[in-house]
């Protein structure tokens, strides 16, 4: 057998205990890499496969407000088969009881792509056809359960009546909006007119699916031949956007907290590689007196991190391959398109990303190995590793382009990437640092109580303070990024929120709908403001196509946006620069816009934009700028124009109400039973569904961050166990001279809660630090501390220094001093 | 050894070890090498095993200059050519005796390093403490399973530095014994670094190290 070979067989017999630490880490490590690689491409394979079904079809043409001409539609049966449903937001009426519901109607064609599941069981076709004169309707089980209705029963709809004849079970195409307003009601297109709600002005959106035969550029063939339409064309590839907006964050979320643990593991590794090759420097003299070669020692250890890595690859396997099915349920409860399996690509990618990581950090400790003194045998009673050298650390560039590779593959932007480079460059020589100051500073200031100083002087303190500090920050910068995703929906809205969204209140009722609100005890806030549906074109008549989307901003030029004009400066959202028009201003059409969308692309007053409405384009020249406050969900608008065409285009107003929680089913009442077809948005029934899906985010993320750590805690217990020796000689010197185990548990309990606040307050400063850079100036979202998992982190700092100084150092405390003696 | 020399550079300044020393030893004779504590045998011991490398000056080893050999060359050459025997013994503690003993050979491919590993510690009358661990041996054991170490593969130099540093009289008077017998039966050179002027006369000659010079 290979010599190499033999030393490995030996060194597995003789000393496997002292890789479990570092192993333990690898292996959390690999299994949040895993997991989230193995996350990461069930979504894609989710939106790949049913982003056909979720579309509808191969394309989708929407427009708002009308449906597109007779000769255009022929135009789209032309290029295939062709399905076109109405979607608008409408009151559903049983008795007294009225519930808002988003309505679709669907034409004979629909479903294109997947299938429509009925309970009880019947075609689409035959539960919506009319049967004794009155048509069929299917609906979500949520709302046959707020109606209290069953299948059989009528409901009101605008003026047509309804039979609900079945519960929609599934749906193809509703992953494509992940927050509804209400549960889904369907009806025949055919029934659309009878209800009376699709009268000029209305918010309704009209789209055509189309499935090809042919393929080609549908998008251009489409652009071509109706140049001038303000069309929203989508394929395949963009189905699901709001989905995929959703995806998004909390993706790059899941790309820092599987770096970050492949890194911490990393550093496991590396500490417990030094450790281990520090213990075993004395054989490794001995070998090289003995003739051995370094090519066969650099072998024996070389295999043996290979070992590691197969180990800790096939537990991490193990533990992350059931994780996407027990999600599947999660992601489907709330229509994620998630397709949970075994896919050979993301193991491929943490394969080799933890080989990198693996070979790089415990490579380094082995070069000093391999230059171990073996004259030291002669010399000395300790012997050590070689020094280090620069050339050592080399192995860092293939583990460092492993990870920016790992996080491209995981769909990270190059943003991100980035921050993860300097991360893995910068936290260990930051950490180090930071807490090589602090040892500084306790050596230039510190002279009282002796025993902490001289604790904290110690070499190993350098090392303890940093890995707990970095453990830490990634713990509350992990905490802190997750908090604000929650809380970026959910935080700041139930104190400020309005009680009720009013939707698609006729013009012409206006005035009636202000009386009766007005008149209802304990309605307040009442505001209400015209509403269409218009899509940014061109800024400065440069298509918006060609400009590019600054980070947090760029979603006003994705699709349609809420609009308004108004005679006055609508409360809530003051001016910041230049002045708002006069009350009966008839002149060109001017616009206020928001500020910081002003700012983002660099827009100032007096500047060109050109918005399509209706079909028909609008230029207007921004007269004002004002300072949205978007948190609290007032009402809000972008845009505000100026009294003039767009006053006479059909619409209709949206209001919001304020009305106490006690008074709001009262008031809900009220207002349904007089205006039927004004649709009604409990606010706080939808921020209850919110609330529900961000327990369940909020539990993953804690799990998530908690297995970070756990790794940290690992990597923090092998750097205390490192000091293990030293701090049994010095337990023994101490007891020499007199301190009683009570005292050394006391200097001990001192020490370690007096480093763990230390790295508490660091982790505080650098975590905090991160989660905002990641949060605000990376994905461009809106930040805030979170100060219950901050102090928490403070809590868990102290905690889990106390718990790993003790394990560590629970052998040196207990350790006698006679047989300590009579054995030197 | 030609002009050797040997500084080395301490926070204090240079210190010589050894100064221009110049000696041959030949194929099968035995050398003492005595002097007072830092007077430079065990550097002298060092040197001649390629475990340190001199400041001035050049050894031969049959007929090579150790100078243009690498590190591994040289420690393929301590495998096969050169035994050491160390005053602390030196033997790996989580390795059994026989294990110990065959190291040497195993690092340098033999495939029967275990038989021959068994078969001299039964020469050494340690047949039944082969699959000891070190600390289940006693103090002269343990040197008398460091020293079939030292003679497994055969070597032509045996270096050995106050091999009975750590031992009782008797059980050092065993193991120098051995020494001299195994040294002989092998017609290996020894060079036997000591305090002990006794075991020194044992040896054909003496060389005695004053301030890291040769005295006559």
């Amino acid at each position: 057998m290979d010599a190499a070979l033999l030393l490995l067989r030996r060194e597995l017999r003789d000393h496997q205990g002292a890789m479990w630490v570092p192993l333990l880490a690898l292996v959390l490590g690999i299994f949040l890499i895993g997991t989230i690689a193995s996350l990461n491409a069930a979504t894609r394979a989710g939106l790949a496969l049913q982003g056909r079904a979720i579309l509808g079809g191969d394309f989708e043409v929407r427009q708002i407000y009308r449906p597109v001409s007779a000769e255009q539609i022929a135009f789209f049966h032309a290029l295939g088969r062709t399905s076109g449903i109405i979607e608008m937001r409408a009151m559903v009426h049983r008795g007294p009881a009225a519930l808002l519901s988003e309505l679709k109607a669907v034409d004979e064609a629909y479903p294109l792509a997947g299938t429509v599941t009925l309970s009880p069981s019947m075609t689409l076709a035959e539960a919506l056809a009319r049967r004794d004169g009155v048509p069929g309707a299917v609906a979500d089980a949520l709302l046959f359960e707020r109606l209290h209705a069953r299948p059989g029963d009528e409901i009101q709809v605008g003026a047509q009546r309804f039979v609900l004849r079945a519960r929609l079970v599934d749906e193809p195409d509703r992953a494509a909006r992940i927050f509804a307003l209400g549960p889904r009601l369907m009806i025949g297109a055919s029934e659309m007119a009878a209800t009376g709600l699709a009268q000029p002005g209305a918010l309704a959106y009209y789209s055509y699916r189309i499935v090809t035969a042919s393929g080609g550029d549908f998008r251009a063939m489409v652009q071509r031949a109706y140049p001038g339409e303000a069309w929203r064309i989508r394929d395949v590839s963009d189905a699901s956007e709001g989905t995929r907006r959703f995806l998004r964050d909390f993706d790059a979320f899941l790309v820092v907290i599987g770096i970050a643990s492949l890194m911490l593991g990393g550093m496991g590794l590396f500490i417990g590689m030094l450790r281990y090759l520090e213990k075993r420097a004395y054989t490794i003299a001995l070998l090289r007196c003995l003739g051995g070669r370094q090519g066969q020692i650099a072998r024996c250890y070389g295999l043996l991190l290979v070992l590691l890595w197969v180990v800790a690859l096939a537990c991490g396997m193990l533990l992350a391959i059931p994780v996407p099915f027990l999600l599947a349920p999660w992601a489907e409860q709330y229509h994620v398109p998630f397709a949970a399996g075994f896919y050979g690509f993301p193991w491929v990618l943490t394969a080799t990303t933890s080989l990198a990581v693996i070979l790089g950090a415990g490579t380094i400790p082995l070069f000093r190995a391999l230059r171990t003194e073996p004259a030291q045998l002669l010399r000395s009673r300790h012997i050590q590793l070689g020094h280090a050298r620069f050339g050592d650390y080399l192995p860092f560039v293939p583990l460092l382009a492993a990870l920016a590779g790992a996080a491209h593959f995981l769909g990270a932007s190059p943003r991100l990437v980035l921050g993860i480079l300097l991360l893995a460059l910068g936290s260990a020589p930051l950490f180090l640092g930071l807490a090589a100051s602090i040892r500084g500073l306790a050596a230039r200031f510190l002279k009282k109580p002796v025993l902490l100083r001289q604790a904290l002087l110690r070499r190993g303190t350098t090392r303890i303070i940093a890995i707990l500090g970095l453990s830490l920050s990634l713990f509350v910068g992990l905490t802190q990024i997750g908090g604000n995703l929650r809380t970026i929906i959910a935080a700041s809205l139930p104190a400020r929120a309005p009680s009720f969204y009013f939707l698609d209140i006729p013009a012409d009722m206006a005035a009636r709908f202000d009386r009766a609100v007005t008149g209802f005890t304990g309605a307040s806030d009442l505001q209400r403001l015209p509403m269409l549906r218009g899509r940014i074109t061109r800024l400065q008549d440069i298509p918006v196509e060609r400009i590019v989307r600054p980070a947090g901003e760029g979603w006003v030029l994705e699709g349609d946006r809420g609009i308004t004009w108004s005679r006055t400066l609508p409360p809530g959202a003051p001016l910041t620069a230049g002045r708002w028009w006069a009350p009966d201003y008839q002149g060109p059409m001017l616009v206020s816009l928001d500020q910081d969308v002003a700012k983002a692309f660099n827009l100032k007053i007096g500047d060109r934009i050109t918005v399509a409405v209706l079909g028909r384009s609008f230029d207007a020249e921004i007269a004002n700028l004002r300072q949205i406050q978007w948190s609290g969900l007032a009402m809000n608008f972008v845009m505000v124009f100026s009294p003039g065409p767009l006053s006479a285009a059909p619409q209709t107003d949206i209001a919001t109400v304020r009305v106490p929680p006690a008074r709001e089913a009262k008031f809900l009442e009220a207002i349904t039973s007089q205006f039927p077809n004004v649709s009604v948005v409990h606010v706080r029934e939808v921020l209850d569904q919110v609330s529900q899906m961000l327990g369940a985010l909020r539990n993953i993320i804690l799990i998530l961050s908690g297995v970070a750590f756990l790794a940290g805690l690992l990597v923090l217990s092998g750097a205390v166990a490192a000091e293990q020796a030293d701090r049994r000689y010095e337990a023994i010197l101490f007891k020499i001279m007199g301190a009683s185990e009570r005292r050394l548990v006391r200097l001990y309990a001192a020490e370690f809660l007096f480093l763990g606040l230390l790295a508490g307050l660091l982790a505080l400063g650098v975590g905090l630090t991160a989660a905002f850079l990641f949060t605000h100036t990376l994905l461009g979202e809106p930040w805030r501390i979170q100060w219950d998992s901050a102090f928490l982190a403070v809590i868990l700092g102290l905690a889990a220094s106390l718990l790993a100084g003790f394990a560590g150092r629970w052998r040196a405390l207990g350790q006698k001093v006679a047989p300590y003696l009579r054995n030197e | 050894m030609e002009n050797l020399s040997l500084h080395l550079t301490s926070d204090a300044g240079e210190i010589n070890i050894l100064r221009k020393l110049n000696f041959t030893v030949g194929r099968g004779e035995s050398v003492g090498i005595t002097g007072p504590s830092g007077s430079g045998k065990t550097s002298l011991l060092l040197l001649l095993a390629g475990l340190e490398r001199p400041s001035e000056g050049r050894i031969e080893f049959s007929g090579t200059d150790m100078a243009s050999l690498g590190e591994d060359s040289l420690a393929e050459l301590r495998g096969r050519r050169i035994g050491i025997v160390f005053q602390s013994f030196h033997l790996v503690p989580s390795q059994r005796a026989w294990e110990n003993v065959a190291l040497p050979l195993e690092l340098a491919g033999a495939g029967d390093a275990e038989q021959r590993a068994r078969h001299l510690l039964g020469e050494l009358g340690l047949a039944d403490r082969a699959d000891h661990f070190p600390s289940q041996l006693s103090g002269g054991e343990q040197q008398r399973v460091a020293i079939a170490r030292a003679v497994a593969a055969d070597p032509v130099l045996l270096l050995a530095d106050e091999p009975t540093g750590n031992l009782d009289q008797r059980n050092g008077t065993r193991v120098m014994d051995l020494l001299f017998s195994l040294q002989e039966t092998r017609n290996a050179t020894f060079l036997l670094v000591t305090h002990d002027s006794t075991l020194a006369a044992r040896c054909d000659r003496i060389l005695q190290l004053e301030d890291g010079r040769l005295e006559a």
